[in-house]
C-alpha cells in the first residue's frame, strides 16, 4: 500500500537527515495528512556494528547491547519476515527494540511471538508490543512504545545509530 | 506561558525541594495513589539519589517504580507561573497498586493537565451563550443570571418536573453534593438522570440488592484469597487494570482458579486459563440461564453450602419483603429444578458453554473437597453481566454465589468491581413520591430521563460532565430528539442582550423546546458544541481540593497543583451560584472542604460514610481535608469509624467475621451493613428469576439472517467517551486513531473481511421503546401508577442500598380508572391496581408464576406487551469501526468500544428498558456488517496496531 511505503520512506529520509546533523540533535518525522497527531522521534547516538543480515533467520531473535554495555542497554534483533515499521534490509523486515518493558521494566527476553510480530506478554503485568508498528503497545499498561533501535545496513552488516523513546529505568537516554 | 518542547529520551527529574502532593488517578474505579512531583521550570534535579526528590539513583532498577516516563512529565501554571511536574504512582504505596503499579491510564495522567501548547488547548476557558448558531463569550454574571432566571421560569410555569439534570455521578463528593442539593433538595425534580444511565435513583444491581447483598462489599484482597473466583461481565485486566495486576494475578500465582464469563477472550482470561482457571464464552444475554445452570448442578449434587443457608438465609418467616424472594433454600431448589431452562441440555443451547465446562465451574465453586472442607469461592461482576439483563442477571448471580456459601467472609464475597470511583455524596433524596411506574410489589421505577424528553416533558436540561447522547442507547434516535428540542426549535437568540436572550428562551420553552445547558471541562459534540445554549466551564482533577471513594470504599484526598485554565470554575461553585441566585439558601460555601464537611451529615449511613473522619478532625483542631491529607495515597475506607481512642478503615462490609472496637464520637457509625446483609433480618435472600420476563425480548433482539451480536465494552487505553486519552494524548491518539470492531475469523471470511478494513455496522431494527409516564392513557405498558402524593416514603433511596422504598396498596382515582378502561388494553392493569399487593400464590408456582405476583400481573410489561401496544418503535443506527480479525472473540458476536464519540458502540445499543429496574440493556446490539474498504491504517506502521488482545 502506497501510505506504508511512504510512512517508511520517509522515516528513512529523516534518518539520513539526522545522521547529517549530528549526535545530539532530535529528530520528528511527521506523516504527511495527519495535524500533530503522530510523530517518530529518535536520537542518534555513536555507531556500532551489531550483526550481519546473513546470520539473522525469520523469528530468531539475537541479544545485542546498544548504547552502552550495561545491562539496560540489551535489546533484541529480530528478522520479522514482514515489513515492519523502521525495519532494514531487502525486505525492510529487521528491526530491533530495548528488552525492558516500559511499564516497569519487566525483562523481556525470550518473550519474542513470531505468529504475531509481537514481543511478549511482560512477565511482570502481562504488557505485549507490536514490532512491525515501531513497538506500539498492543495491550497492557506500558505508557510509551518500546523503545525502537534505530538501524542501518551496509553490505551485510547491520549498524544500530540511535534510539527511539526512553529506555526504562533512565531519566535519559545518555546515562 | 512559556513553550516547552517535549524530548522523549529524556525526562527532567525534581530536583530534592520539589514540592510533593499526594492524589489518586482520575479514571477508574480502582484508583490508584500517585504522587506529584512539582517544581520551576529553570531548576532539574541530579541523577544521583542525592540530587532529586525521589531520592534515587538513575537509572533505576526493575520494578523500583522510580522511573518516569516522558508521558508522566508536564508543565503547568502555578499562580501564573511555569511549573514542571511529574504525576508518578507512589512507589511506598501498600495498599491498591502496590510498589508503585499502574495502568496506562494513569501512567498518563501528567498529560490530562492544561498545557496551552499541548493537545489540551482546546479547554473551556470561559462561559458562551448561543446567540446567532454561534457560542460566544459572557461573564459568568451574565451566564449565571441566564440560567438562574430560566430555571425560575421553568419551574414556575412547567413544574419542577421540566426542570430536568443530567450529571456525572462521580465526579467527587463536593461537586456531586452541591449538584443534587439544587436538584433534588431544591428544585426537587424527578428528571434526574446520571452519565450511565437513562434513571438517577435506585439500583444499579437490583438483583443484588433484593438479595440483601450491598454491592461493593469486597475489598481488593477477597480477589485475592479465595480458591475458586467467578468473574462475569469484565476481564479487569482490560478495565480494571490494578485490580488484575496487584490482587487477581497474585491469588492465580497462588492456585486460585478463575472462572471468566464474557463473549471474548482478553490478556487476563488468556493468563488465567493457562494458569488453571477457565473461560465460559457465553452468548450475550444468557448470563442468566447459565447461571441457573451451574446452580442446578450444584444442588443436584448437594453441594451448596448447607451450613451457611440455615445460618444466613431468610424464609419467608424470617423476613417477606421482596418480590422475587423465595422461601427459603427449599423453595428455591424446588423451582430451580422445575424450570426447563435450567437443565443442563437446555443451558448449553441457549448459552453456547459447553456441558463439560458448566458441570466444572459447579465442581470448583462448591463440590467439598476429599477432606470435607468446602473451596472459598467469590464472585465478582460488572457491566456485561448486569448491563444485558438487569435484574434477572444480577438476582440470579446472587442466588448462585449464596448457595455457594458466598457473601460475607474474607474470600467469599459477592461484589461489584465497579466502572468509575464511587464519588456520588447526595444533597438530597430522589423525589420517589412523584414517580409514575412502578414494578408490581415494592419497586417504584425512577423516571427514565431519555424518554421523558424524547416526549418533550423537559423544558430545560443542565448537563453536566457527560456526553449523555453516545453514552446511552440507540444514540443516533436520542441527538435526533435533542436536535429538534432545542436548534430545530424557532426561538433562537440574536443578541447578547440579557433581556433578549431570557425572552427568546422563554418563548422556547412555551412553544415546546427545551434550553439546554451544557457544563463540562471541553467541548462536548454534539451536546455541548451544537445543542448547548449556554456553556459553563468547569474545573477538574488537580485544580481543587476534591475527595471521593474507590471500588473498596477508600477515600482519598485529590490535591490540588495547578491553576485551572482561564476562567473555569469548580462544578460545586457553579451550582452553588445558580442555588443562590435561584433563591435558595445553603450555597454559601467558602472552599471544597466546607462542603465535604456538610456532606458528611448527610451520608453518615452510607456505604461511603465518612462523619466519624470529620468529626476526629474537629477533635484534633484539623478540617476534614486536613486530616484526609494525612492518610495520603493511603487514605481511609468507608465506613469510617472512630474506635478506642482512633479512626478504624472497614476493609469489608457485611462481613460476619468482623470483630468492632468500643465506639466512640458523637454519631458512632454502627450499621448493620459492617455485619449482615441488607435485609430486616440481616440474613440474605434467595431469588427466582423467571427467564419468561426476559425471553420475548431476547428472542425478538438475537441476530436474524446475516446479523451479528455487536457487543460493546471499554479497553485499557481509553476512559468513557476519550475525553483525556484517546482524543488528547499523543500516544493513545496513535494507538486508536479510529474506533474497532473484533470479528471472528469465520464471521470475516464469509464476508470477505480482513483485519485493517473500515466497515459500515448498522442495523435498521433498533428498538426504541415509547410513550408512557404521567398521561394514564399512555399506559399500557403494564406499569401502575403511584398515586400523587404518595408521601409514604421517606427513606433515601440513592443512599439506601438495600432496596428502594416499599410501598404496597396502590389505589387509582376515579378519574384515572375511567381513563383508563376507554382502552381495552389496560383493563388487566386496572384490575391488578385495585388489588395490588405483594400476595402469597395460592398454589405451588409453576414456572411462569414464580415471583410473588401473578403472571397477570407481569405480562402487560413484558416486550411482548409494550410491542403489541405501540411502545415500541425501530430506528436506523450505525457507526464505522476498523476491522480487528481475532479467534479472541466468539463466532457471531462481535466487540467494538461503546464509547467512541464520532463512532459509538451505543448506536446500535437497544433503548428498550428493564422493566423491573428502568436500566437499558447496553451490550444487546445487533448488527449488519458493510465493508467500505481498506482503511488507511491497514498498512499503517505508525497507527493502530492489528495484533489480537489476548497474547499470553
Amino acid at each position: 500500500m502506497s501510505e506504508s511505503a511512504s510512512t517508511s520512506e520517509h522515516f528513512c529520509l529523516s534518518r539520513r537527515q539526522m545522521l547529517l546533523a549530528g549526535a545530539t540533535t532530535l529528530i520528528m518525522t511527521s506523516i504527511p495528512g495527519l495535524v500533530g497527531a503522530v510523530s517518530l522521534k529518535g536520537k542518534r547516538f555513536e555507531r556500532k556494528a551489531i550483526a550481519k543480515l546473513s546470520q539473522l533467520k525469520t523469528d530468531e531473535p539475537i541479544e545485542f547491547r546498544y548504547p552502552f554495555d550495561d545491562m539496560l542497554s540489551s535489546n533484541l534483533l529480530v528478522k520479522l519476515g514482514t515489513e515492519g515499521g523502521g525495519g532494514v534490509g531487502p525486505a525492510k523486515d529487521v528491526v530491533a527494540f530495548s528488552h525492558f518493558c516500559t511499564h516497569m521494566g519487566g525483562p523481556l527476553h525470550g518473550a519474542y511471538k513470531g505468529e504475531y510480530k509481537a514481543i511478549g506478554p511482560c512477565p511482570m503485568h502481562l504488557t505485549t508490543f507490536d514490532l512491525t508498528r515501531h513497538g506500539m503497545v498492543i495491550a497492557g499498561h506500558a505508557t510509551e512504545s518500546l523503545p525502537q533501535v534505530m538501524l542501518e545496513v551496509e553490505g551485510d552488516d547491520i549498524y544500530a545509530v540511535g534510539i527511539m523513546g526512553l529506555v526504562y529505568g533512565r531519566h535519559s537516554n545518555l546515562g | 506561558m512559556e513553550k516547552y518542547e517535549e524530548h522523549n529520551d529524556h525526562v527532567p527529574l525534581p530536583p530534592k525541594d520539589a514540592e510533593v502532593f499526594t492524589t489518586a488517578c482520575e479514571y477508574c474505579v480502582v484508583a490508584c495513589g500517585y504522587k506529584v512531583y512539582r517544581w520551576p521550570v529553570g531548576k532539574e534535579g541530579g541523577p544521583t539519589a542525592g540530587e532529586n526528590a525521589l531520592k534515587a539513583d538513575y537509572p533505576v532498577a526493575m520494578m523500583s517504580g522510580k522511573w518516569i516516563s516522558p508521558n508522566q512529565h508536564n508543565v503547568v501554571s502555578v499562580n501564573g507561573k511555569p511549573h514542571h511536574i511529574a504525576v508518578i504512582p507512589d512507589s511506598e504505596i501498600q495498599v491498591v497498586n502496590v510498589g508503585g503499579d499502574h495502568s496506562i491510564r494513569g501512567g498518563t495522567i501528567a498529560k490530562k493537565c492544561y498545557n496551552p501548547d499541548s493537545l489540551t488547548s482546546d479547554r473551556l476557558l470561559y462561559p458562551m451563550v448561543r446567540v446567532d448558531g454561534k457560542l460566544q463569550r459572557v461573564s459568568w454574571d451574565v451566564a449565571l443570571d441566564l440560567v438562574a432566571n430560566i430555571s425560575r421560569y421553568v419551574i414556575d410555569k412547567h413544574g419542577e418536573d421540566a426542570w430536568a439534570m443530567k450529571m456525572f455521578s462521580y465526579q467527587y463528593f463536593e461537586n456531586t453534593y452541591a449538584l443534587t442539593k439544587l436538584a433534588l433538595r431544591d428544585v426537587r425534580t424527578a428528571a434526574f438522570a446520571v452519565h450511565d444511565q437513562p434513571t438517577g435513583a435506585g439500583s444499579d444491581t437490583p438483583g443484588m440488592t433484593d438479595a440483601g447483598i450491598e454491592p461493593f462489599s469486597s475489598s481488593y484482597e477477597d480477589m485475592s484469597i479465595a480458591d475458586t473466583l467467578f468473574l462475569s461481565g469484565t476481564d479487569p485486566f482490560e478495565t480494571k487494570t490494578i485490580v488484575f495486576n496487584e490482587w487477581i494475578m497474585k491469588g492465580i500465582r497462588n492456585g486460585m482458579k478463575v472462572i471468566y464469563v464474557l463473549p471474548r477472550k482478553t490478556t487476563g482470561v488468556a493468563f488465567a486459563e493457562k494458569n488453571g482457571g477457565m473461560l465460559l464464552q457465553v452468548i450475550p444475554g444468557t448470563d442468566t440461564i447459565l447461571q441457573l445452570a451451574i446452580a442446578r448442578v450444584i444442588v443436584e449434587n448437594g453441594w451448596e453450602d448447607k451450613d451457611f443457608l440455615r445460618d444466613h438465609i431468610n424464609n419467608r418467616a424470617e423476613s417477606d419483603t421482596e418480590t422475587f424472594q423465595a422461601d427459603g433454600f427449599d423453595d428455591y431448589k424446588r423451582w430451580l429444578l422445575s424450570v426447563p431452562y435450567a437443565k443442563l441440555d437446555e443451558a448449553v443451547r441457549v448459552t453456547g458453554v459447553p456441558a463439560e465446562k458448566i458441570r466444572l465451574a459447579a465442581e470448583w465453586m462448591a463440590k467439598p473437597k476429599a477432606d470435607g472442607t468446602r473451596p472459598k469461592t467469590s464472585i465478582n461482576f460488572e457491566k456485561g453481566n448486569y448491563w444485558s439483563n438487569n435484574y434477572l442477571n444480577t438476582a440470579s448471580l446472587a442466588s448462585l454465589g449464596l448457595i455457594c456459601g458466598a457473601g460475607n467472609r474474607p474470600g467469599q464475597v459477592i461484589s461489584r468491581l465497579g466502572g468509575h470511583q464511587r464519588g456520588m455524596m447526595e444533597g438530597g433524596n430522589y423525589p420517589w413520591e412523584k414517580v409514575a411506574e412502578k414494578f408490581p410489589g415494592r419497586l417504584k421505577k425512577p423516571v427514565d430521563l431519555d424518554r421523558w424528553m424524547e416526549m418533550g416533558k423537559a423544558r430545560f436540561t443542565y448537563v453536566v460532565g457527560t456526553t449523555w447522547v453516545q453514552a446511552m442507547t440507540a444514540s443516533s434516535g436520542l441527538r435526533e430528539s435533542l436536535q429538534k428540542l432545542t436548534r430545530g426549535n424557532p426561538h433562537q437568540p440574536t443578541s447578547l442582550d440579557p433581556a433578549h436572550l431570557l425572552a427568546v428562551l422563554k418563548q422556547r420553552v412555551d412553544s415546546g423546546g427545551m434550553v439546554l445547558v451544557d457544563q463540562d471541562i471541553y467541548p462536548v459534540a454534539p451536546v455541548g458544541t451544537e445543542f448547548a445554549d449556554i456553556v459553563l466551564p468547569a474545573s477538574g482533577w488537580g485544580e481543587q481540593d476534591l475527595t471521593r471513594a474507590n471500588g473498596e470504599r477508600r477515600i482519598r484526598l485529590y490535591s490540588k497543583f495547578y491553576d485551572a485554565p482561564g476562567e473555569a470554575k469548580a462544578d460545586w461553585w457553579i451550582a452553588a451560584q445558580i442555588g443562590k441566585r435561584m433563591g435558595y439558601s445553603g450555597f454559601d460555601w467558602k472552599d471544597s472542604n466546607e462542603i465535604f464537611e456538610e456532606a458528611a451529615w448527610h451520608g453518615r449511613s452510607g456505604v461511603t460514610s465518612y462523619l466519624q473522619l470529620v468529626e476526629f478532625a474537629k477533635t484534633h483542631g484539623k478540617s476534614g481535608h486536613q486530616m484526609l491529607r494525612e492518610f495520603g495515597t493511603t487514605g481511609i475506607q468507608a465506613p469510617v469509624r472512630w474506635e478506642d481512642g482512633k479512626l478504624v478503615g472497614t476493609q469489608r462490609l457485611q462481613d460476619s467475621t468482623l470483630k468492632l472496637g468500643t465506639p466512640m464520637g458523637a454519631t458512632p457509625f454502627t450499621g448493620n451493613i459492617l455485619r449482615f446483609f441488607g435485609t430486616t433480618s440481616g440474613k440474605a435472600n434467595l431469588l427466582k428469576t423467571p427467564w419468561e420476563l426476559f425471553a420475548d425480548f431476547y428472542e425478538h433482539i438475537k441476530p436474524q439472517d446475516d446479523e451479528l451480536w455487536v457487543t460493546t465494552g471499554r479497553i485499557n487505553e481509553f476512559w468513557q467517551s476519550g475525553f483525556d486519552d484517546k482524543k488528547r494524548r499523543e500516544y493513545q491518539k496513535q494507538r486508536w486513531p479510529h474506533n474497532f470492531i473484533e470479528l471472528h475469523p469465520d464471521d470475516a471470511k464469509a464476508r470477505g473481511i480482513e483485519s485493517g478494513d473500515m466497515l459500515l455496522v448498522w442495523s435498521d431494527r433498533v428498538p426504541v421503546q415509547t410513550g408512557g409516564f404521567m398521561e394514564y392513557s399512555e399506559e399500557a405498558r403494564g406499569v401502575v401508577r403511584v398515586e400523587d402524593g404518595d408521601k409514604s416514603v421517606q427513606s433515601d433511596p440513592l443512599f439506601d442500598t438495600f432496596g428502594g422504598p416499599a410501598s404496597v396498596g396502590e389505589n387509582l382515582s376515579a378519574d384515572q380508572v375511567d381513563d383508563a378502561v376507554q382502552d381495552d388494553t389496560l383493563l388487566a392493569t386496572v384490575r391488578k391496581a385495585e388489588s395490588l399487593e405483594i400476595r402469597p400464590l395460592d398454589r405451588e408456582p409453576t414456572a411462569a408464576e414464580a415471583i410473588r405476583v401473578g403472571w397477570d400481573d407481569v405480562e402487560p410489561m413484558t416486550f411482548s406487551a409494550l410491542q403489541k401496544a405501540g411502545h415500541i418503535k425501530h430506528i436506523h443506527g450505525d457507526f464505522r469501526a476498523v476491522a480487528l480479525v481475532t479467534d479472541a472473540i466468539r463466532p457471531g458476536v462481535a466487540f467494538t468500544y461503546f464509547l467512541d464519540t464520532e463512532n459509538p458502540g451505543n448506536s446500535l445499543a437497544p433503548r428498550v428498558l428493564d422493566p423491573v429496574s428502568q436500566r437499558y440493556r447496553f451490550k444487546l446490539g445487533v448488527g449488519r456488517l458493510k465493508k467500505l474498504g481498506e482503511s488507511e491504517y491497514k498498512n499503517d506502521f505508525t497507527r493502530m496496531s492489528l495484533a489480537p488482545r489476548h497474547i499470553v
